[in-house]
Formats: C-alpha cells, sequence, structure tokens
C-alpha cells in the first residue's frame, strides 16, 4: 500500500502570535514551530496501515525551508521518504494553489491513498483534500475519526459529523481521507527513528521541478484574493476580574448574582 | 446578470436550517449584483422537500433526481452539477453550507470550475456590490478579509450563523426545474449505516449552569476539582473536543461542532481557549465566564467575565465560595 499523508507546519499553541504590520501574515520571528495538530494523526493512521499490509509511507509539504524540520520529525515517526515543496512563488494563503502543487506531487507517485488533516490550525479552510481528490480524480472522505482496512483496497471508514451523527462508509481506494485529532493515538519519534531520519530521503523542490509555472496554480475563473487580517472586533467587553484568588472568587459571585442575575 | 446557486442541504425529510441563511445570502448578493437567485436540491427524490423552498421569492427551485444522489459523496454530486451547469449556464456564484459533509465538495467544486474556493466564511462585509469574505484563522485569534476577482463561478462556503435567517424575504411563487442527471461514473464510498450517538445520562441542552473543562485542566485526575464546583454550582459538567479525545470525559460531555450546542443561562469555561469549532457550541449562552491563565486566549473575545489567572487557583477558591454563599443561605 503506497499512502502519501500531507503535513503542515503551524505555529507552536503555546505562542503569542501578533500580525505583520501590514496584516498579511503573522511575525514569525521568535517563535516555535511544530506539526499541525490533527496531521499527526493522519501520520499514524498511514504507519499503521503501512504496518498492515506493507508498503511505503511518503510525506509531503509545502511551505519555506523551515519546514523541513517538519517533515524530518514526520520521518522520524516512521515515513519512509519526504518532499517539501519550497518556492515563494506559492501563494500560500489560497488552499487551491497550495492543493494544486501538492496534487502535482503526488499525480506521478499514483498512491493509493492520501491522508490529511481535517484543517490546518493557521488558515483552516480544510480545503486541500478536496483539492486534491478532485486533480487527481479520487474519492474523498471528510472527517475520519476511525478506519480499518480489511483488505488493501478498501477502507471501512467511521466519520463523525455534525451533531453527533456518524456514518459507517466502505470505500474503495484510491482515496483522499480528512483526518479528525483523536482517531489514534500518534507515537513520538523514537531515538533510533530520529537518528534513522537522517538518512531518509527529504526532496526539497520548486515549481520547474513539477513543470509548473506560478501561472498553473491560479485559478482561471475565480481568485482568491488576501486582503489581511486583523485582531477581530470584540461584540461582547471582557470584564476582567483580577486579584487573589479568594478576592475573585467572591467579585465573579457578586457580579454573577446582581449584575448578570444568573445565580 | 447570472445566477446564484444556493445549495440547499437536508437531513431525512427536513431541510438544513442553515438553507434559510444561505437563501438570505444569495438574495443579498443577487440584489447588489444584479443576479437571480437559484435554490438547488439534489437527491433520489428531493421533491417533497421543495415545497419548504418555493416559500422564497427567487427565480428558480432545480431538482436533481437520481438514484445516485440519495447519499451525498462527491462523484454523482458534481456531476449532477456540472450537468445542470451544461444544460443551463454556469453560475454566477455558488453558496454552499460550510458543514462537515461539505468539506471536500465545496473545494472539488471549485477545482471543478477551475475556480478558488472560499471555505469557512463566518461573515460578509459590503464594499457596495462587492462582497469582502471573512474567515477566521490561527484558530480564531484573527480574521482574514478576502475578495474574489475573476469572472466566476465564485464557491464560497458559509459557516452556520454567517448570515443571519431572519434577514430573508418571503413570498413569491419560484418555478419548478426537475432534471434526472446524467452520472457516469457511481461514487467509490458506500454507506454502511449512519447513527445518532446516544446522548446518555448528560443533558446539557437542558442545564441552566454549564462548567465546560478544556485542554488546559492537564490531567483526568484534576477533573475532580471542576466536578466539586460543578457539584456546589449544580451545573452539568461539558468539556472541549481535546478533553474527550485524550479520553479524560465521554463523548456525551463534548460541547461544540462534533458535540452539542447549548444555551444555558450560565456557562463557565476552565482551561478552554476557544477555538471556533467549540464557540460555535457555545454562542447561544446568556452568560459566559472563561477562566484561562492566558489572557489572549480567543475565549475572553466572546466572554463576559474573564479571569485570567490558574486555574488550580482559582476553581478550589471559587468551589469553597460557592459552598460558603450557600450556607449562608445567599445562593
Amino acid at each position: 500500500m503506497k499512502i502519501a499523508v500531507c503535513v503542515k507546519q503551524v505555529p507552536n499553541r503555546d505562542y503569542t502570535l501578533s500580525l505583520t504590520p501590514d496584516g498579511q501574515w503573522v511575525r514569525e520571528e521568535g517563535l516555535a514551530w511544530e506539526i499541525n495538530e490533527s496531521d499527526l494523526y493522519g501520520i499514524e493512521a498511514a504507519l499503521q496501515l503501512r504496518e498492515r499490509w506493507g508498503g511505503e509511507v511518503l510525506a509531503v509539504a509545502v511551505g519555506p525551508e523551515r519546514v523541513t524540520e517538519a517533515l524530518r520529525k514526520a520521518l522520524a515517526m516512521g515515513c519512509d521518504r519526504a518532499v517539501l515543496v519550497s518556492d515563494p512563488r506559492i501563494p500560500r494563503t489560497s488552499p487551491y494553489c497550495v492543493g494544486r502543487v501538492l496534487a502535482a506531487v503526488l499525480a506521478p507517485e499514483r498512491p493509493d491513498l492520501v491522508i490529511t488533516g481535517i484543517a490546518s490550525e493557521d488558515l483552516g479552510f480544510a480545503q486541500t483534500a478536496g483539492v486534491i481528490a478532485e486533480w487527481l480524480g479520487y474519492e474523498s472522505l471528510p472527517l475520519v475519526i476511525g478506519l480499518e482496512a480489511p483488505q488493501p483496497d478498501r477502507l471501512h471508514i467511521r466519520q463523525e459529523l455534525e451533531g453527533g451523527v456518524f456514518d459507517e462508509v466502505e470505500v474503495e481506494l484510491p482515496a483522499v481521507l480528512m483526518i479528525q485529532s483523536g482517531a489514534n493515538q500518534p507515537r513520538y519519534a523514537s531515538l533510533k527513528g530520529i537518528m534513522a531520519a537522517k538518512k531518509k530521503p527529504l526532496d526539497v523542490k520548486r515549481l520547474e521541478d513539477l513543470g509548473l509555472t506560478p501561472d498553473d496554480l491560479r485559478g482561471t475563473h475565480s481568485r482568491l484574493e488576501w486582503l489581511g487580517m486583523e485582531v477581530p472586533v470584540q461584540t461582547v467587553q471582557v470584564e476582567f476580574i483580577t486579584g487573589a484568588p479568594d478576592e475573585i472568587a467572591e467579585r465573579l459571585l457578586e457580579k454573577l448574582k446582581k449584575e448578570a442575575r444568573v445565580l | 446578470m447570472g445566477i446564484i446557486w444556493t445549495i440547499a442541504d437536508y437531513r431525512g425529510a427536513r431541510l438544513n436550517p442553515q438553507t434559510v441563511e444561505l437563501v438570505a445570502a444569495a438574495q443579498e448578493l443577487a440584489e447588489r449584483q444584479g443576479h437571480r437567485v437559484w435554490a438547488v436540491l439534489a437527491g433520489a427524490d428531493p421533491a417533497p422537500l421543495a415545497e419548504a423552498l418555493r416559500t422564497y421569492p427567487i427565480e428558480k427551485v432545480v431538482l436533481l433526481r437520481h438514484p445516485q444522489l440519495a447519499y451525498l459523496s462527491a462523484f454523482p454530486f458534481l456531476q449532477a452539477l456540472r450537468f445542470l451547469a451544461d444544460r443551463t449556464e454556469p453560475p454566477a456564484w455558488v453558496l454552499y453550507p460550510h458543514t462537515y459533509r461539505y468539506y471536500d465538495i465545496g473545494a472539488r467544486l471549485g477545482v471543478a470550475f477551475r475556480s478558488e474556493t472560499v471555505s469557512d466564511v463566518q461573515r460578509i462585509v459590503w464594499e457596495g456590490a462587492e462582497p469582502i469574505l471573512i474567515k477566521p484563522t490561527f484558530t480564531n485569534k484573527f480574521i482574514a478579509r478576502i475578495r474574489l476577482t475573476g469572472p466566476g463561478p465564485h464557491v464560497v462556503g458559509l459557516q452556520p450563523g454567517a448570515v443571519s435567517a431572519d434577514a430573508v424575504r418571503t413570498g413569491g411563487s419560484p418555478e419548478v426545474l426537475e432534471l434526472t442527471p446524467e452520472i457516469q461514473q457511481a461514487g467509490r464510498r458506500h454507506l454502511v449505516r449512519s447513527i445518532e450517538a446516544a446522548r446518555g445520562k448528560v443533558d446539557l441542552a437542558n442545564a441552566p449552569i454549564i462548567i465546560a473543562v478544556g485542554r488546559g485542566i492537564g490531567s483526568k485526575e484534576n477533573l475532580a476539582l471542576v466536578q466539586e464546583l460543578a457539584d456546589a454550582l449544580g451545573a452539568a459538567l461539558g468539556a472541549s473536543r481535546p478533553v474527550v479525545d485524550a479520553g479524560w470525559l465521554p463523548f456525551e460531555h463534548q460541547i461544540g461542532s462534533s458535540g452539542q450546542t447549548v444555551a444555558p443561562k450560565l456557562y463557565i469555561g476552565v482551561g478552554i481557549s476557544g477555538a471556533m469549532q467549540h464557540v460555535v457550541g457555545i454562542k447561544g449562552s446568556k452568560v459566559i465566564v472563561a477562566i484561562n491563565k492566558d489572557p489572549e486566549a480567543p475565549i475572553f473575545k466572546i466572554a463576559h467575565y474573564g479571569i485570567a489567572e490558574d486555574l488550580f487557583k482559582v476553581v478550589p477558591a471559587l468551589t469553597k465560595k460557592v459552598r460558603e454563599w450557600k450556607e449562608k443561605g445567599l445562593l
């Protein structure tokens, strides 16, 4: 079974983020980076399928050079090889363009299965899987919370949908899955895995290597123009309650009883 | 002058309530840009659902009828839409619900039209006739402003609540166009069954007070702290997704887009950062209190009262105070 997992590198969630002056992106100086959480579950799902049926797991990513660190981690967890497409001409705020690049990496590989996380913690469009599936002509499944492979060409999928609805679905491969956090228990990279990862292939490609020009990436009928980001205006003005824990407790109860009248 | 497709979603014999919001958004867009609105219903037998859509002053209700459309999946659904575009004309805009079943479909529809889909739209602001699409980024810390350029079709996925259903105009009798699309390539996924998770004994929907616990609690053992406060206040215990994923509480406690939507008079979030998936489930709460040591946590953007302190100090103090007040007859 040949499985490709898409990995995105996002800011570590413990860091406070601020915007660049033009609002186009976040300030990257001083941030720590990690693999997008749901992508870790995707990697684990891929590794488990390889352990069951053999084959290989390819990790793919789009982003600047720093993303090699995320791919090394994916290799240390057990992926067999990795490809990073690093090219400043890729419009990173358009999931269409990023997905187009990933599809171009995957098309010649013809994987049986492509796995992405449910959504990225930075942009969160939740489109990568769909864009890849459409370019490759693969079946696609959102919100996968469980999967079994009774045969190497067929998966039994459990999807978690809105309002506590679960769908059980049979899918014939090839397919693209969007994995939800919680689908499994992502493994930690072992010391042996970290050592082995240093020797595994990690190719860094530019658009030319994929036979693409920047124009090829864009939608010809509708283009996403990223005007920038801002801190949302608060609809409710929060009232912070401060002091020693005892004082906070007393003040909060007073406010809830006398001001908000909900106790 | 073009057409706006509004994708009408449904479950069983009932339209998804979000459909009304999509119709309202389409009406506004149509008015500002001079388009006509079509509501598009796909299914094995969508006719009975058409009546609910015929109450809006839109041009057409389109019924795409085919046995393969009984179960919503990308291959048959996109072929049906392609058939509609070929048989009539490609739309200027497509508005679809940004809900889980449409995550792959919305992106694929964009690629099929060679259009860059904008999904997860939280709000629309207008610059004259031009919609600026607002979507959350970086787990709700920021919002992005997005414009679409090009001839279209423009494909936009709206979050539930992005447009108020109250804005919809009613009264009218759209014509019904019924088509049986050609579907050459069958879907390669097959629904075995669809089940609704048991709600169990945790009745979050009717609880007047809810204390919800998040990732910040750190471990299953620490839940006892929050449970004590819940017991003292007579509150039901809810949880955000990471707590359930970690196995610290069962699924029936989960609040948010995958779990339950709640509307208590008092919601207290403990160690919850306020990711969009959780926030959509608590928006209806009358009063929101947030306890989180990070003063930048997004939950403070929607909270009425905020306590930016260590929950392990504040929660026990609060429990103690609640008990004292009860002894004094103040609560």
